[in-house]
């Protein structure tokens, strides 16, 4: 798809996030798995070897077990500005799982699209925008006399 | 072999050819019974030729799957309206997962067809038009079914990195609003009057407290960073960055609204604005007027960013207010000149004015008429006066060095 059918957006942050304090925009972790099931023995491998030490290094997330019978062990990631994201782990290590764990904590919750600039400033141009009279002389000094350079 | 009988899904995927074979969910079959097993013995064997269904059959089990389970519900849950606006929803949930009944409603049309699966449908609840998956999203986070209150808010007060005290900040969040529906609610239960009263206190103290307190701060931050700035420019500021639109998207954004006990759902913004004040008077009744003050600006002053002063402060007539500020400052008044036209005889002409005073110019503005460039160009003076201009200093968001005055007196000493 061209870069004008695939939608995009500027670079952004939550609420100029990082200006004033970082705030984790990652709110809620629910890990749901089967306790039976066999893909999900990476995820239980997790929950024994590396949930806590996950929610001691993130004490601002909310980290939620929930063993029960569903249909494939899934990462369901909540956000500050109320977006949803799961992620299947199905047959995933556990390794595997902390690392996107991890990934999903720093992520912002803001559409993963195509970022238009890598780079984002309020004011575009130092000088001023061009218009048609920039560098033109005065209006007063084309109309007034010249002054002979002495 | 009867329809519905739940078909172990790893010899349907091979007998059916499918590329992907099984599914994950289909796999698992965690809930399978002996008597289960015992009804799908009859199955011919692998790669065995189905003459009945044909070669697509990879229908999961009615029985297992076609119910949809507490997690299949919370995973069709629509997201939140703001979200939801902002994304395409394919973008929204790039998860690789999507819901069985979907997947279920894109595969070739030939799987579900009746001539293959009987005169009953397979998925009696839907058949396919996903109708049954529209299901009412749950109104509160707290009724979803994860929800710990109490580690929420801790999370919430590690979140902000400050130290709350976490009855305080329950307490915060409690809004009068909330207590009279409860109370009101137990009372229709039939409950006696003592075990109505529900004990809570709510927040109206704390967040007139952070009410005032945020606004003394920021009114003495702008004061100290723009000290030419007006008093009534300053209560602009301030009004705007307390403003109940602002405070309630900023609370937004943090998320308040799922912690907030209120009432009404979406909570309005008004409640909104009262519960992120009491939060923060609940900062300042646990940690202190200084951590508050830097809470405060943290949060609020970033959302200055981009704007302009006369965007958030409305002044009528700017060339009255010039004249005035420069009498004050014993300038003589400002002589506004055309310095510079394009197309006057055109409909979109265009004309600088310059202001100036003792034959220097203090500004210079654009505009379409020459009455607006004249205004403009007493805007661009007035922001030069109050020292607001587009190319003043970003704020300072460093942290206050409480050492730098001690070391000061005493190496003066």
């Amino acid at each position: 798809m061209t870069g004008r059918g695939s939608p995009s957006r500027f670079l952004a942050a939550v609420l100029h996030n990082g200006v004033g304090r970082y705030v984790r925009q990652l709110q809620r972790l629910q890990l749901l798995f089967s306790p039976t099931a066999a893909d999900a023995r990476g995820a239980r491998q997790f929950v024994e070897e590396a949930a806590l030490d996950f929610a001691r290094q993130h004490p601002d997330v909310v980290l939620y077990i929930n063993p029960r019978s569903c249909p494939a062990p899934l990462l369901l990631a909540e956000y500050l500005n109320g977006t949803v994201r799961e992620e299947l782990i199905a047959s995933k290590t556990s390794e595997e799982i902390v690392q996107l764990a991890t990934k999903l904590a720093g992520q912002s919750g803001l559409d993963i699209i195509r970022i238009r600039k890598p780079f984002h400033t309020n004011n575009p141009s130092i000088q001023g925008q061009w218009h048609p009279l920039t560098n033109k002389p005065s209006a007063l000094t084309v109309h007034g006399p010249r002054l002979q350079p002495q | 072999m009867p329809v519905c009988d739940p078909v172990q899904p790893k010899e349907l995927g091979v007998r059916s050819g499918l590329p992907g074979g099984p599914s994950p969910q289909s796999r698992r079959a965690p809930g399978l019974t002996v008597a289960d097993r015992s009804r799908r013995s009859p199955l011919p064997p692998r790669n065995a030729p189905d003459p009945g269904r044909g070669a697509p059959a990879p229908q999961r089990p009615r029985c297992r799957h076609g119910a949809p389970g507490w997690a299949g519900a919370w995973r069709r849950r629509p997201l939140p309206a703001c979200s939801a606006a902002l994304s395409p929803p394919a973008a929204a949930s790039p998860g690789p997962f999507p819901p069985p009944p979907v997947r279920a409603v894109l595969l070739p049309a030939g799987n579900a067809a009746p001539g293959t699966s009987g005169e009953r449908p397979r998925f009696p609840e839907g058949s396919g038009d996903g109708s049954f998956l529209r299901l009412p999203p749950p109104p509160w986070p707290s009724e979803k079914p994860n929800w710990d209150y109490h580690a929420e808010i801790q999370a919430f007060s590690h979140r902000l990195h400050e130290n709350f005290s976490l009855d305080l900040l329950k307490t915060a969040f409690v809004n009068s609003c909330y207590i009279e529906s409860e109370e009101a609610r137990r009372r229709e239960l039939g409950l006696d009057k003592e075990t109505v009263a529900l004990n809570l206190q709510d927040n109206s103290k704390l967040a007139e407290q952070g009410m005032s307190f945020s606004r003394s701060y920021l009114t003495q931050c702008f004061e100290g960073a723009y000290p030419d700035l007006p008093a009534k420019g300053i209560g602009a500021l301030v009004d705007f960055l307390t403003s109940q639109e602002l405070v309630s998207y900023v609370a937004q954004n943090l998320s308040i609204q799922d912690l907030t006990l209120c009432k009404e759902f979406p909570v309005p913004p008004d409640v909104l604005q009262r519960t992120f004040f009491a939060v923060v008077g609940a900062l300042l009744d646990s940690s202190g007027p200084e951590k508050t003050g830097i809470f405060v600006r943290d949060f609020f002053i970033p959302q200055l960013i981009g704007k302009d002063l006369f965007e958030i402060w409305e002044v009528v007539n700017p060339m009255g207010l010039l004249v005035e500020e420069l009498t004050k400052r014993n300038i003589p008044s400002p002589e506004p000149r055309i310095t510079r036209q394009l197309g006057i005889s055109t409909v979109l002409p265009l004309y600088f004015v310059g202001l100036y005073c003792d034959k220097k110019i203090i500004a210079e503005g654009p505009g379409e008429t020459l009455f607006a460039a004249e205004e403009e160009a007493a805007r661009v003076a007035l922001r030069k006066l109050y020292g607001y201009t587009e190319s003043r200093r970003p704020w300072d968001y460093s942290k206050p060095k409480q050492g730098l005055a001690a070391e000061k007196a005493i190496s003066s000493n």
